[in-house]
Parts: structure tokens; C-alpha cells; sequence
């Protein structure tokens, strides 16, 4: 049996263990933003644009933290925000064409390396041009569940059911099968 | 016994499994099932090749051909120190200080008492003669107001004076019929903007014009008052260039004050903490601030329009005024009863039920009683040494807000 005194102090402990808002988002900063810029940067977004993204997101976090806001998932929560950002960062540049990020170049270009990356580069342009084929909202599918997300925070981010969620990944990984067994 | 052939699962239930997005219930199946099934087994081992390509593609395609960040990633230190700032609710401290300063209500007169001058004045119904000098301008001393606040202003050390643009011409002279209707009209239109409510800006009747005076108004206010001011004939707008006074009697008065209650101990215990006690002082002193906006526009008007012979048409606007600034009054009185109900309880004194007042409802009386409520408050909080006998201090307040909340009922329902 737990004494009440031990149960306290395991409290303590609990308590103490939680980092707090400041502590929470710096570490998740480290972690998490360049994943959440490469994010942004395949909305279209310029580099800049993406990387002050990236940044406004740790901020709101930190805010939404300090309101005594209840997030479960903060590096989901990020994704979600980082999303509809992006999303309005794209609609406003709308006249301008959107960032080119020229991979399928960049991945076709064979580089100094052995000839097994060459193998590799191949199979990695294949797996580019399914990506591309995707839909939209399956490609954000993908991207979101590459970053780790679950099915309902990914349905949450996208506005879909997570059974929609469910569906368009299977579309998804069904391209992926085919172009990494050819 | 012969089992019946399970049928195979489709891709997108092998995916969730792999996904570990099955529901619970339905897992032991599967798992069942793909132990006994050598087909499903690779297409399972298919579909996770697939995502072994996909984390391939996230890490080398994503993660080595993406143009690096542009610029070094940013301390956000100074992003979280700002958000800090703009959570947290003024202090207790900065709301005392903000009480003991100069009522709003004060500062259009007071500042014309510092500043001594008016700086801009605007005009219209002034035809200046085109291609000519601009009259010499002279710039009118504004005579200091009897100032009716109760707390001496500093006078402001450096008044910027710019050269006062005034073109001395013809300007036409208005019967007083039309000069009392052109100051209601005025009156309206600050109302309507919420400019009657503390804003540095005063109405003032002097020599066949309304004049109206602004001190230290932004830009954006000024544009927007302006140009709906000069619509209306016979008023002069004039602005100052300069910041309202600053009054900086706060630091001293401050010094004095204690900003814990008389009774902190019996209000921390009948309301639950320091924390509800700061927050029941909080709120008074913001519904007493507005409080005193309302009872000081209502004074203003009556002060200003109470000699005039009113039109149908001027009367009836007046009257809408009044009652704006009544019916608001008397809404904050009932805030504030409810506000203080409970600090009251705990310090043992009832509400008073009876109004306790035989003053004639009438907007001095409401603005002194209003005035006196303001004062008990800001004692009860700690905002303001006690006058008086301290033990008779909740029972004062009870008081005082039933007659201010009784007379401005009945300045509501008069008009």
C-alpha cells in the first residue's frame, strides 16, 4: 500500500517532470522545425517564407501553452498549424508563381558516388514521380503520416475523416509498392 | 469439422494494422489470420517496403535535396519574452497606480490648464483669400477651466508650440438657436464614436462657435473625427500637437498607499485567497473607472446644454444621450453591486436595501455620489488610506452604492 506521503511526493515528482511551456517548446524547436520548414517548403513557399513559418508556429505554441491550452500532441499540433499557415502564406503570394523546388532535377543529377547510390537515385526519382502523381490531399497524407502523425490528427489537419485518412494513404502506399518494385 | 475459408483482408485494413490504426477488437483476428495466411504475410511485407520507401524519400530526397533554411534558425527567447508580456494581466500594482492617477474624465480640462494654448487651430467656414499671406495668426490662450478634479496636475514642463494656423476672416455668426443645435449635433457625433468617454477631447461654446479641443489625439483618431466635425457648421476643431499633460503625481501618491485592504485577512477568508481578493479589486476598479466615464458625460452635458432653449428636434437628441449614458451608468452600478456582494457578505454587512439618499436625481447629485462610491471602493481595495472611521467602511459602500445605483435609475427612466 502507498502511503499518503509517498503518493504526495510521487506527485512532486510528476509535477516536477513536466517541463513547462519555455522548457517544452525549445526542446521541440531542436527537434522539430526543420522538419516543419521542409514541410512548409513543399506548399511552394520560398525558403524564407517557409523558414518564418516554421519559427511563427513554435511561437503560437508557446502562447497557446502559456493560455493554459490542453495539447496532447504538440508536434501534431505544430503540423496542423504549420499546415493552415502555409496555406494562407501560399494563397496570399497567389499572383507569383509558387517556389520552384526543382527536386526531380536535383535527384535525377548523378553526383560523384558510388554506383550503388546510382541504383538508389533511381529508386528514389521513381518514388518522387508517384509522390507527384498523388492528389493534393493524398500527398499531404503521406507527408503528415512521414512526419509521424496518427490517422485522426492527420484527418484533424486535413478537415477529412480519419477513415478518408485511412483511404487516401492506401492510394498512396499502393503508387509507392509499384514504383520501388519496378 | 471443416472451418470456413476466412476471406482475406483488403490492402487497406493490412495497412492500418501495419499502422497500428486498427480498432482494438479487431486486431486479435487479423493477427490470427496473418499466421495462418502466407498471402497476406507479403502482401503485408509489401506494403511495408512501401513505407520503407517513403522514409527513404522523406530522408534522402527531402532531407538532402530541400534548400537548407536561408538564414540561422532564431533565439526564441525574445519571441516567448514578448508573448509573456502581452499575457499578463496588469498587476495589482500598475491597477492601483492606474486609479490614483488622474481620472480620465479630467484630462481634457486639465490639459488645457497645462498646456495654456492651443496649438492647430482648424476652421471651417473660413474663406481665405486665395494667394494671399495667410493672416498673421495669433494664438488664443485658452483659459484655464475651472478644473473640477479633486487632484492638482503637474504642469507639463516643454509644451511644443507650432505656429497656429488661423486665418483671422469673416467668418459667419450663428443665432444661438443654430449655435445650440450645431453643439448638440457635435455632442452626437462624439458620442457616436465613443469619444465623450474619457478621450482627451472637450466641447466648449465661446464667441458664436463650438469649439471643440483635442489634446495629443493620433493621427487615426484625428482623421476620423475631423473631417465628420467640419460638416457641421459653426464648429472650430483645434488640436494640440503636443501629449496630454503627463501627470506624474502617481510615483508620489502611490508612496502612500499600502494596496492591501483594511480588511485583507476577513476578505481573504470569506472570498478564498489573496488571489480572489486581487481579483475582486481588479474588476471593482475597472467598473468604478467606468463608472465615473458615464456619471462625468452626463455631468458635461448637463453643464453644457442646461441654459439652452432646446429645439423638438435637439431636446430629443439630448435626451437620447442622456439616457445612453444613464442606462450604462446604472448597468455598472449593478455590476459593481454584484461585484462587491460577496466582499461585502464576508465583512458582515448586508446590502443596503433602502435607498439611503433624498438627493434630487439630477447629474450633479449622480456624479457626487458616484464619486463618493468610486472613493470607498478605491479605500475597501487598499488603493486609498481610509478617510474616516474604517469600521464603518463596508457599511459606507453598501450605502454608497445604493443611492448612486438609485439615483442613476432614476436618471435612466427619466428620459
Amino acid at each position: 500500500m502507498i502511503s499518503l506521503a509517498a503518493s504526495e511526493s510521487f506527485r512532486i515528482l510528476a509535477m516536477r517532470a513536466k517541463p513547462g511551456p519555455e522548457e517544452l517548446v525549445t526542446r521541440l524547436y531542436e527537434e522539430a522545425r526543420e522538419d516543419l520548414y521542409r514541410y512548409a517548403l513543399t506548399f511552394g513557399l520560398a525558403p524564407g517564407e517557409a523558414q518564418e513559418a516554421a519559427q511563427e508556429v513554435f511561437l503560437r505554441l508557446y502562447q497557446s501553452l502559456k493560455k493554459g491550452e490542453d495539447i496532447q500532441n504538440p508536434r501534431a499540433w505544430c503540423f496542423r498549424v504549420a499546415h493552415n499557415l502555409s496555406l494562407k502564406l501560399r494563397a496570399r503570394q497567389a499572383p507569383q508563381l509558387p517556389f520552384d523546388l526543382d527536386l526531380e532535377a536535383k535527384l535525377a543529377q548523378a553526383g560523384p558516388g558510388p554506383e550503388a547510390s546510382a541504383m538508389e537515385r533511381e529508386r528514389l526519382l521513381r518514388v518522387h514521380q508517384a509522390i507527384e502523381g498523388l492528389s493534393e490531399q493524398q500527398k499531404r497524407c503521406l507527408f503528415l503520416r512521414m512526419e509521424g502523425l496518427r490517422y485522426p490528427e492527420i484527418a484533424e489537419v486535413l478537415g477529412v475523416s480519419a477513415s478518408t485518412v485511412g483511404e487516401f494513404l492506401r492510394r498512396a502506399v499502393t503508387r509507392l509498392r509499384k514504383a520501388s518494385r519496378d | 469439422m471443416i472451418k470456413e475459408p476466412r476471406p482475406h483482408p483488403d490492402h487497406e485494413w493490412l495497412l492500418l494494422f501495419s499502422d497500428g490504426e486498427l480498432p482494438p477488437e479487431a486486431r486479435p483476428a487479423m493477427q490470427k489470420h496473418l499466421e495462418a495466411c502466407w498471402e497476406c504475410r507479403h502482401e503485408l511485407q509489401q506494403i511495408e517496403e512501401a513505407i520503407g520507401a517513403a522514409v527513404r524519400y522523406r530522408k534522402e530526397a527531402l532531407g538532402q535535396h530541400l534548400p537548407p533554411p536561408p538564414a540561422p534558425w532564431r533565439d526564441l527567447s525574445s519571441g516567448f519574452a514578448q508573448i509573456d508580456q502581452e499575457l499578463t494581466p496588469p498587476s495589482l500594482l500598475s491597477r492601483f497606480a492606474a486609479a490614483l492617477r488622474m481620472p480620465r474624465y479630467a484630462i481634457p480640462l486639465a490639459a488645457a490648464a497645462a498646456l495654456g494654448a492651443v496649438v492647430f487651430v482648424a476652421r471651417n467656414n473660413v474663406n481665405v483669400p486665395t494667394g494671399a499671406e495667410p493672416a498673421p495668426a495669433v494664438a488664443t490662450p485658452v483659459q484655464p477651466t475651472a478644473v473640477s478634479t479633486e487632484q492638482p496636475i503637474a504642469p507639463a514642463k516643454t509644451v511644443e508650440q507650432t505656429p497656429p494656423r488661423v486665418a483671422a476672416a469673416e467668418t459667419p455668426q450663428a443665432t444661438p438657436a443654430e449655435l445650440t443645435h450645431s453643439a448638440i449635433r457635435v455632442a452626437q457625433l462624439l458620442h457616436e464614436h465613443g469619444a465623450d468617454l474619457g478621450e482627451p477631447i472637450e466641447l466648449s461654446r465661446a464667441e458664436g462657435r463650438v469649439v471643440v479641443r483635442a489634446y495629443g489625439l493620433d493621427s487615426e483618431r484625428r482623421a476620423e473625427l475631423e473631417p465628420l466635425l467640419k460638416q457641421i457648421p459653426f464648429v472650430d476643431f483645434q488640436t494640440s500637437n503636443g501629449n496630454a499633460p503627463a501627470v506624474s503625481t502617481t510615483v508620489a501618491r502611490f508612496a502612500g498607499v499600502s494596496g492591501v485592504s483594511p480588511f485583507q485577512k476577513q476578505l481573504e477568508q470569506g472570498l478564498g485567497g489573496q488571489a480572489a481578493v486581487d481579483t475582486l479589486a481588479g474588476e471593482s476598479l475597472d467598473h468604478a473607472e467606468t463608472m465615473m466615464l458615464r456619471a462625468h458625460a452626463l455631468r458635461r452635458l448637463a453643464e453644457e446644454f442646461s441654459a439652452d432653449t432646446l429645439s423638438d428636434e435637439d431636446q430629443r437628441a439630448l435626451r437620447t444621450l442622456r439616457h445612453n449614458h444613464a442606462q450604462a451608468l446604472s448597468a455598472e452600478v449593478a455590476r459593481l453591486e454584484r461585484t462587491l456582494a460577496p466582499a461585502l457578505r464576508s465583512l458582515g454587512t448586508a446590502p443596503a436595501l433602502l435607498a439611503t439618499t433624498t438627493a434630487a436625481p439630477n447629474e450633479a447629485n449622480v456624479f457626487a455620489a458616484a464619486r463618493r462610491l468610486e472613493s470607498s471602493i478605491a479605500e475597501l481595495t487598499g488603493a486609498k488610506p481610509v478617510t474616516g472611521a474604517a469600521d464603518q467602511l463596508p457599511s459606507r459602500l453598501a450605502t454608497d452604492l445604493a443611492s448612486t445605483g438609485m439615483l442613476a435609475r432614476s436618471l435612466a427612466a427619466r428620459d
